[in-house]
C-alpha cells in the first residue's frame, strides 16, 4: 500500500499524461494541407452513405417504406451489425464465450453462503421472472424495427434467472445452459455455411424479398438475433451458477 | 476459392463441440489442426492467388473481406505447421476449456493473417489475447495466475488505444478497409497521420514483444507449460508479425519524414540488448 | 456540441489512464481500465454526430427523405461490439483477481521478481 501513494510515480505520471494531452493538442491546431482529424466530415464522404442509402450492391437503386431493398431492416445500426458487418458479430459472440470460459475455468472453487431468500422474494419472483422473460423476447424479436437486439434481450433474459437464483428456486440445471449455449453457438457457424452452399459467399442474407417496416423483415437478422439472444443468456446465467453451486 | 473462411469458421465449430466429447478432444484436436494445414496446402496448389474474398457478398469498403495475396499464403503455412508441431507436445491434459481455448487461438491466429478489414482485425487480436491469458492461467498456480493477470491488464489497455487509433481512421478517412485506406491515407494531413500511428504502433508493439512492452512475456513463459509457450511464440508470434508487416509497412507507408521501417529497427535492436542483458542477470 | 463531447471522453481518458499507471489495487486498476472504455466508446459515438442529427431508424416516408441529416450508424456498431469487449474482459480479469488474492494473499499487483 505504500507505493499506491508515492510521490515519485504520481508525479512521473502526471508528466506524462500532461506531455500525450499536450501533443493532442498541438496536432488539434496543426494548420498543415490534407484532412485533419478536427474537420468537419459528414457521414456523406464516409462507407455509412451507402448503408443510409442501402445501395451498396447497385449504385442507382433508392427504396421507399414498405417496399422491398438489398437489406430491409428499419434499424440501421442493426443492418450494419448484423447483415453489412456480420463476420465481426459472430466474432463478438465468440469473445463473450471465451471470457465466461475462461472465468469458470479460473475462479476457485472455495465455499460460499447465500442467505435464505424472504419469503415477498421467495412469491414475488416468478411473477418477476414471467415479466423479464416477455421483455427480453420482445427485445430480440423487434431487434430490426427498434433499439435492442440480442445483446441486450440476452442480458434481461439472463436476469429472469439471477432472481431465481437468489429467490432459491431451482429454474434451469447448469448443464442444460452449456447444451443450450453450443447449440446456439454451433447454429449461428452452421447458418453461415449454409448460406456458403446456397449461394456462393459465407454469411450471406439468403432470405430476400420482405418489406421495409413488417415484423417479419430484415431476412436472417431475427434468426441471428435470436440464436445470439439465448448463447448470451445462457452464458450470462453460467456467471450466476459459478457462484450458486458451491453454497 | 471462398471456401477459406473455412480455415476460421471450423475451429470455432470445434471450439463450441469440445464442451461435449470429454476424451475424445484429443483426436478432434489433431483431425481440425490437420484439416487446416492441409487446406491451406490445397489452397497454394490450386494457383488461383492473389484472390479476395468478399464475406456475406458485400463488395471491399463496405462489408469485410478475407485478401490471400503470395506473402499471406506463406504466413498461413507458418502458422499452421506451428500448430501442428506444438500440438505434439500436448500431454494427458483432461481440462475441456485448455482445448476450447485451443481452437479460438487457432481461429484467431488464422483470421489475423486473412482478414482484410481493420475493425475485424482488432477482433481477431482480442481473441487470441483472451485465448492466451486462458491457456497462461492453465497451471491455476501462484506463477500462472500473475503472468496471465498482468498480461490480460497490460493488452487489453494496449487494446484501448488501438481503438482510438481506428475510431480515428473512421472519422477522417471514412473507411475501415485496408486496402481503401492506402488509397486514401497520402491525403491525410501530416500531424494526425503521426497520431494516429502512435496509438496503433503502440498496441501493437504489445503482440509483437518490443522493447518497453515485452516484460509480460518472460513472467508468461515461466508460469506456463512448454506447449503453451510453443503457442504464444509459434502462433501468435507469426501472425502479429505479419500484422505488423501488412499493417504499418504496407497500409501506412513511409509518408513525408515519418520512416517507420527505421523506428521498427531502432526498437527491435534495443530489444535484443536488453532482452540479452535480462538473459544475463537471470539465477539459475 | 461535438467539441463538449470529445473534451469530456478525452477527459474520461486521462482519468483511467493515471489510474492505470499508479494504483497498484487490482480492482481500482479495473476499474480505471473501465473508465477509460467508457471515455473511448464515447469518443467513438461523438466522431459519428453531426449537428442536429437524427436517430439511423426508418420510420416513415419522412425519414427516408430525411436520409441525410441522420447521424453515422457505423461507430454505433462499433461502440455496440467494444462494449462486449469491455464485460469480457472484466469478467475474466475479475476472475483472475479472486484467484490472484487466493495465491498471494493480497491484491496489490508487486513489482518483486519472486512474487510472481
Amino acid at each position: 500500500m505504500k507505493d499506491e501513494k508515492s510521490l515519485f510515480l504520481n508525479i512521473v505520471t502526471l508528466l506524462i499524461l500532461s506531455f500525450m494531452a499536450f501533443y493532442i493538442y498541438k496536432v488539434s491546431i496543426d494548420t498543415g494541407s490534407g484532412i485533419k482529424i478536427t474537420d468537419n466530415i459528414t457521414p456523406k464522404m464516409r462507407v455509412a452513405d451507402k448503408y443510409l442509402k442501402k445501395n451498396v450492391l447497385d449504385e442507382k437503386s433508392t427504396y421507399a417504406f414498405g417496399q422491398t431493398a438489398e437489406d430491409t431492416s428499419a434499424n440501421i445500426v442493426t443492418s450494419v451489425v448484423v447483415d453489412y458487418r456480420l463476420f465481426d458479430t459472430t466474432l463478438e459472440v465468440i469473445v463473450l464465450f471465451v471470457t465466461i470460459l475462461g472465468f469458470g475455468f479460473v475462479i476457485p472453487k472455495d465455499k460460499r453462503s447465500i442467505k435464505k431468500p424472504s419469503v415477498i422474494l421467495y412469491r414475488w419472483a416468478p411473477i418477476l421472472m414471467v415479466l423479464m422473460l416477455i421483455i427480453g423476447g420482445y427485445m430480440f424479436i423487434n431487434g430490426h424495427l427498434s433499439p435492442g437486439g440480442g445483446f441486450p434481450a440476452g442480458a434481461i433474459i439472463s436476469t429472469s434467472i439471477l432472481i431465481g437464483v437468489l429467490s432459491g428456486r431451482k429454474t434451469v440445471k447448469s448443464k442444460t445452459l452449456k447444451v443450450i449455449e453450443a447449440i446456439a453457438g454451433i447454429s449461428i457457424f452452421i447458418i453461415g455455411i449454409v448460406s456458403f452452399f446456397i449461394k456462393g459467399n459465407f454469411f450471406q442474407n439468403f432470405i430476400v424479398g420482405d418489406r421495409i417496416g413488417d415484423l417479419f423483415s430484415g431476412g436472417l437478422i431475427p434468426v441471428f438475433y435470436g440464436l445470439i439472444a439465448f448463447k448470451v443468456a445462457a452464458e450470462l446465467s453460467n456467471i450466476y451458477f459459478e457462484f450458486y453451486e458451491e453454497c | 476459392m471462398n471456401s477459406v473462411v473455412f480455415l476460421v469458421v471450423i475451429p470455432l465449430i470445434a471450439a463450441f463441440l469440445s464442451l461435449f466429447l470429454e476424451t475424445k478432444n484429443k483426436i478432434i484436436m489433431y483431425l481440425v489442426t490437420f484439416f487446416n494445414l492441409l487446406f491451406t496446402i490445397f489452397i497454394f496448389k490450386s494457383g488461383c492467388i492473389p484472390f479476395n474474398v468478399a464475406i456475406g457478398g458485400w463488395k471491399a469498403p463496405y462489408g469485410i473481406n478475407f485478401v490471400v495475396t503470395d506473402i499471406t499464403i506463406y504466413f498461413l503455412l507458418l502458422v499452421n505447421t506451428a500448430a501442428v508441431i506444438s500440438i505434439t507436445l500436448v500431454k494427458d491434459i483432461k481440462e475441456y476449456q485448455f482445448y476450447s481455448f485451443y481452437f479460438v487461438l487457432l481461429a484467431a491466429t488464422n483470421g489475423m493473417v486473412l482478414t482484410g478489414d481493420m475493425f475485424n482485425f482488432y477482433l481477431f487480436t482480442e481473441l487470441s489475447t483472451f485465448a492466451i491469458a486462458g491457456l497462461v492461467a492453465y497451471k491455476r498456480d501462484r506463477l500462472s495466475t500473475g503472468a496471465a493477470l498482468k498480461f490480460l491488464i497490460l493488452s487489453s489497455t494496449a487494446s484501448l488505444f488501438s481503438l482510438a487509433s481506428i475510431g480515428l481512421i473512421y472519422k477522417t478517412l471514412g473507411t475501415l478497409n485496408f486496402a481503401d485506406i492506402a488509397v486514401k491515407l497520402p491525403s491525410l494531413n501530416q500531424a494526425s497521420f503521426n497520431l494516429i500511428l502512435i496509438l496503433f504502433l503502440s498496441s501493437m508493439l504489445v503482440e509483437l514483444k518490443i522493447f518497453p512492452f515485452n516484460l509480460w512475456v518472460v513472467k508468461s513463459y515461466e508460469g506456463s507449460i512448454t506447449s503453451v509457450n510453443m503457442f504464444t511464440h509459434g502462433m501468435l508470434g507469426t501472425a502479429g508479425i505479419y500484422g505488423a508487416v501488412r499493417i504499418l509497412l504496407i497500409v501506412f507507408p513511409n509518408m513525408y519524414k515519418t520512416n517507420i521501417s527505421t523506428i521498427l529497427m531502432i526498437l527491435s535492436f534495443m530489444t535484443v540488448i536488453i532482452g540479452e542483458v535480462g538473459a544475463l542477470k537471470e539465477k539459475i | 456540441m461535438t467539441k463538449v463531447f470529445i473534451l469530456s471522453s478525452l477527459s474520461l481518458v486521462f482519468v483511467g489512464l493515471y489510474g492505470v499507471l499508479t494504483r497498484k489495487n487490482i480492482v481500482k486498476i479495473l476499474i480505471a481500465l473501465n473508465i477509460i472504455e467508457t471515455g473511448i466508446n464515447m469518443l467513438l459515438v461523438a466522431f459519428g454526430y453531426i449537428e442536429g442529427g437524427l436517430t439511423p431508424i426508418l420510420q416513415s416516408d419522412l425519414s427516408i427523405a430525411n436520409l441525410d441529416k441522420m447521424v453515422d450508424p457505423v461507430p454505433q456498431a462499433l461502440v455496440l461490439t467494444s462494449i462486449v469487449i469491455g464485460l469480457g474482459t472484466t469478467a475474466f480479469a475479475l476472475a483472475l483477481a479472486i484467484r490472484y488474492k487466493n495465491t498471494h494473499n493480497s491484491n496489490l499487483i508487486t513489482a518483486t521478481d519472486e512474487e510472481g
